[in-house]
């Protein structure tokens, strides 16, 4: 494995290849098997295809009433081809540009192989990482056929597979391409992030709003969603659009291309577009007296958590504002949805059984659902991925030094915890007003108390993932933190989402924060749940200080 | 003088064969202890439980008389901090980390700030990340010299740096002594230890083997002696001083190689003895000393040389 570049670029990729693979098939084959348990009779069918049409932002909602198009409708058009890009859009901006940041390109570089050779070789690993997902979909999605008690449709689910990788590949080669003309990889993942964020908007907006379809042929997603492979009966070629797929394809490669004459002309850590237009060596952009009187006059670098909060400032931003425009945006969507629903749901309870149990006939079960279904769990995320700067930190070693300042360890870490605070109070604080919004936009009527209630009530369950992340972050490595948060979050989530399926026992269901958040904007707001959450983040914290005043600082990798 | 630093039988365990043993020395204010010693050999673990970094599992170090792990906040208020491989935030440009820095510090002297900018010559305009490996380790000699803290412990600060700013560093040294300040420097480059140091530690597979003054290990070094005769001399003319090692005829006796440890007074009386026609005495760096010691596992026994 260690003999190419491309074999070790693979080897490197072997833990995203399973984790991805297995844990996106594990889900379209879970789907599949709930939906020949849990909607087994005609009225139920009928009502689902109901839904579904209302629905329509989600996806298009084709053979509902059948496995494979509910399948469709609920993980392969929106939930597990976002996933993969996620991973493939981060797989992408890392390709070259994270070797560039850790400073071991240049020895790869100074070995006898062309640039065009180094990157096209790890290119060939990330597509093959990528179809090898795919394939790990599409075989589970067998398995699925099989579980859901239906014939086997063999092409159907490679190509679902090979669709969904087609379209992964695209954002790695968008990705990619961005990472030649930025100098930090996460800026070139973030605005790939926002481009992932964008094709949904427009594709959603092209299936719901009138004479908006033009808008959704600028959106991948569009291209992604004419093929529905595990529909064989969607178009005349097995459920597939080849010429979608092929352009699709097509595209990704060419941003893949593109990039290697780009990559192969700059200067290695610098933007392609600085090439031409370098620094000189040696003469400096202001003197040394400006440069010391410019940094004397910024505030952000005076305490350890105002400069770690200056240096998240325009993730947070966009964190931020992407879940306001979210809870904007969901909650003035209730009233043109809202009748269809009702009329759905008053023969069919079991229906609402498969959104989480949530009575959407009310304003407030409607808001519940779309927004408050959803909003906790992407708050969760965003604390998460705050939270792990502390520990990416640690593991860079670029703590060292601020070690040898006289501060004690518990400030350091209580500062950098606070700079966590400070966007974990931002976001309930915006969705609360971005809600009401919503509804004044549409002229509902909610309860702005309620509001407020669900709003905050997600507080210590950011609370409880940052105080995790800091616990675990005094002993393990940044990978490992990463996976046990995000294992707890999606445990927690999948127990309350699915929780009457599952008939899980009360005892575990409590265990699931998510469920101890409950519904406060039909229920008000759990007091009980809320304190004793606060509490345990509290601990968490608490034992997460005592942690790291008391273990090695490890040296940076 | 008093001991700013006292390290009592210091143990740092990691696992098989990693981390240091039974650790003991002191540093007097005011010295520039030199830590010698290959890679791995537990230097930069020392320094990192210095600074309050690593839990000791045995044996404490105090620095001021603070203990490092229990009082690390009071015993950071009297040092500056090079570590091994300085790594910052590689977006801050250099100023703004010099400023972060002084700040967490509780302030500097930024006239003083200024003259070691212009001294180092680097630009403090560009960001971390823009650095070359020189110019990110006279970052680090800048913040952790900015203060001009009582003690200053250097990890290897001369890595990456060019001659001329190498020079400029062991100027900054004289200069910190002369203000009566202590420096703690690890280094693997003998001739810098040399030049800057007036005390040596020397450190092997996590063992203090040796604590002298530099003046006392160069006592320790062996001679090469070439002495050349008008008639064929024999060795037994010199086997039985004390501190000659061996003695070599050559060309039939007209020449003779002897290696010599310690005083060479005998040595010379002799050859004048039986009429020398020429005599060269070649004194070996402290770095061969060194590797002489790597190679044979063990130093030359040289009264007065103690471990701590």
């Amino acid at each position: 494995m260690f003999r190419s570049v491309w074999s070790k670029s693979l080897r490197d990729y072997r833990v995203p290849i399973l984790g991805w693979g297995l844990g996106l098939g594990l889900l379209l084959l879970a789907v599949l098997a709930i939906y020949a348990t849990q909607i087994s009779d005609a009225s139920a069918r009928a009502s689902l295809a109901s839904v579904a049409q209302s629905f329509r932002f989600f996806g298009d909602a084709v053979a509902i009433t059948t496995p494979q198009g509910y399948a469709t409708w609920r993980v392969m058009e929106l939930f597990i081809p976002a996933m993969l890009s996620i991973w493939t859009l981060l797989a992408g901006s890392r390709l070259v540009r994270g070797e560039e940041e850790r400073g071991s390109i240049d020895v790869l570089l100074s070995t006898p192989q062309s640039r065009v050779r180094i990157l096209i070789e790890k290119i060939v690993a990330l597509v093959v990482a990528i179809l090898i997902i795919g394939l790990l979909i599409g075989l589970l999605g067998m398995a699925g056929d099989a579980a859901a008690k239906i014939d086997v449709d063999v092409p159907g689910s490679l190509l679902a597979g090979l669709n969904v990788s087609i379209l992964g590949l695209f954002f790695a080669g968008l990705a990619l391409l961005l990472s030649q003309f930025l100098t930090s990889r996460a800026a070139a993942a973030g605005i790939t992030g926002a481009a992932l964020a964008l094709s949904f908007v427009l594709d959603a907006t092209g299936r719901t709003v009138d004479n908006a379809e033009w808008v959704q042929r600028f959106s991948p997603l569009y291209y992604y969603n004419l093929s529905k492979p595990l529909v064989a009966s969607y178009t005349s070629m097995h459920g597939i659009n080849p010429w979608a797929m092929s352009f699709l394809f097509a595209l990704g490669v060419a941003l893949l291309v593109v990039s290697i004459p780009l990559f192969v002309r700059r200067n290695i850590g610098e933007s392609a577009l600085a090439t031409s237009n370098h620094r000189t060596v040696g003469v400096r952009s202001e003197s040394i007296g400006q440069a010391l009187k410019r940094a004397q006059q910024d505030v952000f670098v005076r305490t350890i958590g105002l400069r770690a909060l200056r240096a998240h400032i325009a993730g947070i931003f966009w964190w931020l504002l992407s879940l306001s425009m979210w809870a904007l945006w969901g909650t003035s969507l209730t009233k043109s949805l809202e009748q269809p629903l009702q009329k759905v749901l008053q023969g069919t309870p079991l229906i609402a059984r498969l959104f989480g149990g949530h009575d959407m006939a009310t304003n407030a079960g409607f808001i519940a659902f779309i927004v408050f279904l959803f909003i906790p769990v992407v708050a969760m995320i965003f604390i998460m991925t705050q939270a792990l700067t502390w520990s990416s930190d640690l593991d860079n070693g670029q703590l060292e030094v601020i070690l040898s300042a006289p501060e004690s360890r518990t400030r350091v870490v209580l500062e950098r915890f606070a700079a966590v605070l400070i966007p974990l109070v931002l976001a309930p604080l915006l969705i609360w007003p971005s809600v009401l919004a919503g509804a004044a936009i549409v002229d509902l009527s909610v309860d702005p108390g309620q509001v407020a209630a669900a709003s905050f009530g997600i507080l210590p369950l950011e609370l409880m993932v940052a105080s995790l992340v800091f616990l675990l972050a005094g002993r393990l490595r940044s990978g490992a933190v990463l996976g046990i948060t995000t294992a707890f979050i999606a445990v927690s989530y999948f127990a309350e989402l699915l929780r009457q399926i599952l008939n899980l026992p009360d005892w575990v269901l409590s265990l699931s924060i998510f469920h101890q958040y409950g519904t406060p904007l039909i229920d008000g707001l759990n007091w009980g749940a809320f304190f004793t959450m606060l509490a345990i983040a509290l601990v968490l914290l608490l034992l997460g200080v005592v942690q790291f005043s008391r273990s090695d600082i490890q040296l940076g990798s | 003088m008093s001991t700013i630093i006292q390290v009592n039988n210091l143990t740092k365990n990691y696992g098989p064969n990693r981390g240091i043993i039974d650790v003991s020395f002191e540093i007097i204010e005011g010295e520039v202890f030199g830590f010698l010693g290959p890679n791995g050999a537990g230097k930069t673990t020392t320094m990192r439980v210095l600074m309050g970094l690593l839990r000791p599992t045995s044996g404490n170090a105090t620095i001021g008389g603070l203990d490092c792990w229990k009082q690390a906040t009071e015993v950071k208020r009297l040092l500056g901090y090079l570590p091994g491989e300085f790594s910052f935030d590689p977006s801050l440009k250099g100023a703004q980390i010099i400023e972060y820095l002084g700040y967490l510090r509780g302030g500097v002297d930024q006239a003083y700030v200024r003259k070691l900018v212009e001294r180092l010559g680097v630009d403090p305009s560009r960001r971390f990340r823009e650095y070359s490996r020189g110019n990110k380790q006279k970052i680090g000699l800048l913040q952790a010299f900015m203060h001009r803290p009582r003690l200053l412990i250097l990890d290897e600060p001369t890595s990456g740096l060019d001659p001329l700013n190498q020079q400029e560093f062991y100027t900054m040294i004289d200069e910190v002594r002369s203000e009566g300040r202590t420096v703690f420097l690890s280094s693997h480059i003998l001739p810098e230890v040399e030049h800057t140091c007036s005390r040596v530690g020397i450190i092997r597979e996590g063992e203090l083997v040796q604590v002298n003054d530099v003046a006392a290990l160069k006592v320790m070094k062996q001679h090469d002696v070439e002495m050349s005769f008008a008639t064929p001399a024999s060795a037994e003319w010199f086997t039985h001083v004390p501190g000659v090692i061996s003695a070599t005829p050559r060309l039939g006796g007209l020449d003779m190689h002897l290696v010599v440890h310690g005083e060479m007074r005998e040595v010379i009386k002799l050859a004048a003895e039986h009429n020398a026609t020429n005599l060269v005495i070649h004194e070996p760096s402290l770095e061969e000393v060194f590797l002489r010691f790597y190679e044979s596992g063990k130093l030359p026994a040289v009264a007065g040389t103690s471990k701590a």
